[in-house]
């Protein structure tokens, strides 16, 4: 992190409100000692200190005051230090008794070793007390570090939960949408791909019609409009060596329901070549397959729905060779 | 007549152990402690208990004051936000979803000494006045940190801010804060 990022976290410190990452790396920083940034900090200690001026009073508690002067009276009868020994004012007096008596009791004697091994027994006690005391004021320090390193620890969890929440419910987010963005591009495929067997069909369609109209075997017949239907007009394509054919019409009339348009291929006798009806501008086309040699006229006739073996209805179309 | 001591010298008395002096500087800070502690707890048990916590720890860790680091009442609010914040964020405690009614904390006003009553009023007017000239959004943030003791990463959940917004808020709106305290102090002073 730049300096310049370190020292704008200085106010958000200041308040206690770093978390994560930005807490660690301000943390780090002002370990390492850094004046610039602990002359910001203290600048901003002392607005944070001022902000609780602001609420409005409250009146403190008369207990709390006793409660706590108690306590620190008792801590400090503790802390006292023991009154110096006495400096065994005793010991020249009996000294002196003892060197002028020359039958001093043996009782005497004992006692006087019993006080000083009591008086030893004292001081001892004493300053295993003392250090006892110094002892438990180092775990208090100790607990108090311990006790802060667990809050730090507790708030970058807290903090790192939140963050790993967050993440999650990100990327369920992104998840949904690229199963949605797959839904759809697999559904575009789908419709792709029938556009394209179906672009293929016709290209396959319209090569055989260029194959056929190529070829120097094939010829044109054109089929003129009679009474029925005087503006229509239609071609046949034929190529006798391999008996088929291609026919064309346009500007045919939309048919009548329950009806349809029938071709002919007349030789001696009319011969089906299928029946069709027409898109709304009139026109229709046909392939033809085994289609006789020897045919002479094309024709087309109206008839009911599904065509007849012979012609029945009235000839809309007619041309020969 | 002597002036009464300042807060430096009552914490360096305490050091030595001075149980009197002690007790001026509770006298001196509880009011305020206990404000800030009460709105951050909205808890009269907790907060009762959090300011015998927070004289205790004065008391046992006077000597760890570092005037370089600021000065007596900035180091004793660190203390006091830092014992609050231990427990708001704390995974046993509970946050309490009473809001406390505003100005509840007011109606529990008296009692403090009036010779150190016209200062502090007008501390507090000063901050009052500095925080009213804040933006809303800006105040909102700062409000939420210091006095719920939010992290940068709960107050964006809560203001529903990205996270870059609440951080440049708290800092833009300390920055003015900064300036409106100095000059009043600049002002008054």
């Amino acid at each position: 992190m730049r300096h310049e990022e370190l020292e704008e976290l200085i106010p958000l410190h200041a308040l206690d409100a770093l978390d994560g990452e930005d807490l660690r790396a301000v943390e780090a920083h002002l370990r390492e000692g850094c004046p610039r940034c602990e002359s910001l900090v203290r600048e901003h200690a002392m607005i944070a200190a001022r902000l609780g001026e602001s609420l409005p009073d409250a009146a403190v508690p008369s207990d709390v005051k006793r409660r706590v002067l108690d306590r620190i009276g008792r801590e400090l009868r503790v802390e006292v230090p023991a009154p110096p020994l006495r400096r065994r004012p005793w010991l020249l007096p009996w000294g002196v008794a003892i060197a002028a008596t020359a039958a001093a009791s043996f009782l005497l004697w004992n006692g006087l070793a019993l006080r000083g091994a009591l008086e030893r027994e004292r001081v001892g006690t004493l300053e295993q007390q003392r250090s006892l005391r110094a002892e438990a004021d180092r775990l208090r320090d100790q607990l108090a570090l311990r006790e802060a390193d667990v809050s730090t620890l507790r708030a970058d969890l807290t903090s790192r939960q939140s963050e790993f929440a967050r993440l999650q419910t990100q990327f369920q987010e992104q998840r949904r949408e690229a199963a949605e963005t797959i839904r759809d591009l697999q559904a575009r495929l789908r419709q792709e791909t029938v556009l394209v067997a179906s672009l293929q069909g016709r290209l396959a369609q319209q090569e055989a019609i260029i194959r056929v109209v190529e070829d120097p075997q094939s010829r044109v017949v054109a089929l003129d409009g009679l009474k029925p239907a005087p503006g229509a007009s239609g071609r046949v394509i034929w190529h006798s060596g391999q008996q088929r054919a291609l026919f064309y019409v346009h500007r045919l009339p939309a048919l009548p329901s329950g009806k349809t348009y029938q071709l002919w291929t007349i030789t001696d006798q009319p011969i089906s070549g299928g029946v069709f009806d027409v898109d709304p501008l009139g026109n229709a086309s046909l392939r033809l397959t085994a289609v006789p040699r020897q045919v002479k006229t094309f024709a087309v006739t109206i008839e009911p729905a599904g065509g007849l073996p012979q012609p029945s209805g009235a000839i809309y179309l007619a041309g020969s060779l | 007549m002597t002036s009464a001591p300042s807060s430096a010298e009552l914490l360096s008395r305490v050091v030595s152990r001075d149980a009197d002096a002690f007790a001026l500087l509770y006298d001196k800070y509880a009011p305020l402690v206990f404000k800030l502690v009460l709105r951050m707890m909205r808890d009269r048990a907790e907060a009762e208990d959090l300011l015998q916590e927070i004289f205790l720890q004065v008391w046992r860790t006077a000597a760890s004051y570092d005037a370089r680091r600021g000065d007596p009442s900035a180091w004793l609010i660190t203390i006091a936000r830092s014992r609050a914040i231990d427990r708001l964020r704390s995974p046993q405690y509970r946050r309490s979803t009473v809001e406390m009614p505003e100005g509840a904390e007011a109606k529990l006003a008296g009692g403090s000494d009036p010779r150190d009553e016209l200062s502090a009023r007008e501390g507090a007017t000063a901050v009052r006045h500095a925080l009213a000239s804040l933006p809303e959004e800006q105040r909102r943030v700062i409000e939420l940190a210091y006095f719920d003791g939010l992290t940068q990463s709960q107050i964006a959940q809560k203001v529903q801010e990205p996270l870059g917004t609440v951080k440049t808020r708290i800092r833009l709106g300390m920055l003015k804060l900064k300036g409106v305290l100095a000059l009043k102090q600049a002002a008054t002073g």
